[in-house]
């Protein structure tokens, strides 16, 4: 069962538009992207930029 | 057993912020700390119902990634659910013999030290909204009194957003609850930009900006938007 994460979802989508320079559309399109690019759900990923153990890179995929 | 004096003071806090300068989310967490209290809850949490009749995360007395988990599952499966999908509340129902009912989210509550769980509809005419969820870590029970003044402070919850719809000028309730989900979705991005720009923590980066919105009497909610989508307008904010 999957748990819909939306706290942290918005808060990384906060924390890329910051880091990647990109409003929040743009910011939400890089996370589903990073997410689907390795295998991994957006609530996982969306977790780690929150604790600070992933950034994205304006470059990243 | 409530304390009533106790009560009396959060009847008044209550009615001041209904009538002050207002801001929902702002409100709902309030009352959510209230419930929280008056019921001896460890927690309590609020869930709105979004268009497509999904249960959102709206606002708790408490923040923890566990609490977050559990108050986020319940679209899919746990007592908001059952009383939004009722009407009815749920009450004094112990964790550690509710597998059957709710076998994804049972154990997961009582992993996160909860022993028993309530849920209370929050009613406009003969629609729910959305519910007023309560964590207990100890099995307690809530007497028929208790029960009623909860529901009370569900009720105040709806009444609530009923109070943003006569400051947003007779929007229907629909919109009304759109909103507020849209404004806690902006709370939670301006957070994240507010973290990383000042290279704070998200708890650092609410305080900051529900402190500016006090200090210059703004609505929190405003404030999180323009974050989000209008930086200069409070460069004071958004600057590094």
């Amino acid at each position: 069962m999957t748990v819909r994460p939306s706290v942290e979802v918005h808060q990384a989508q906060g924390m890329l538009m910051v880091d990647l320079g990109v409003n929040a559309e743009e910011a939400m399109a890089r996370l589903r992207a990073h997410a689907s690019a390795n295998g991994r759900t957006l609530g996982d990923v969306a977790r780690d930029i929150v604790a600070g153990s992933l950034t994205l890179d304006r470059d990243d995929t | 057993m409530i304390a009533v004096d106790r009560l009396a003071e959060v009847f008044v806090e209550v009615a001041d912020t209904l009538v002050d300068d207002f801001d929902v989310i702002e409100f709902l967490e309030l009352l959510t700390r209230h419930a929280a209290e008056v019921s001896e809850a460890a927690s309590a949490g609020l869930l709105l119902a979004d268009p497509r009749g999904r249960l959102q995360y709206m606002a708790s007395s408490a923040t923890s990634v566990k609490l977050l988990e559990l108050f986020q599952l319940q679209y899919q499966q746990g007592p908001c659910l059952d009383c939004f999908r009722t009407g009815e509340a749920v009450v004094n129902t112990d964790l550690h013999h509710a597998d059957g009912r709710w076998p994804l989210f049972a154990p997961r509550a009582v992993e996160a030290g909860f022993a028993s769980v309530h849920a209370f509809p929050l009613r406009h005419r003969q629609k729910v909204i959305g519910a007023l969820n309560l964590f207990s870590t100890d099995t307690g029970r809530l007497e028929p009194t208790d029960v009623r003044i909860i529901q009370g402070l569900a009720d105040l919850a709806t009444i609530g957003l009923l109070q943003e719809r006569t400051i947003r000028g007779g929007e229907i309730l629909t919109d009304q609850l759109h909103r507020a989900l849209h404004s806690r979705v902006a709370i939670e991005q301006a957070k994240g930009v507010l973290a990383r720009t000042h290279a704070i923590t998200i708890d650092d980066a609410f305080v900051l900006m529900r402190d500016y919105s006090r200090k210059n009497h703004h609505r929190l909610s405003d404030v999180a938007h323009s974050v989000v989508t209008e930086p200069t307008l409070y460069p004071e904010l958004t600057a590094t």
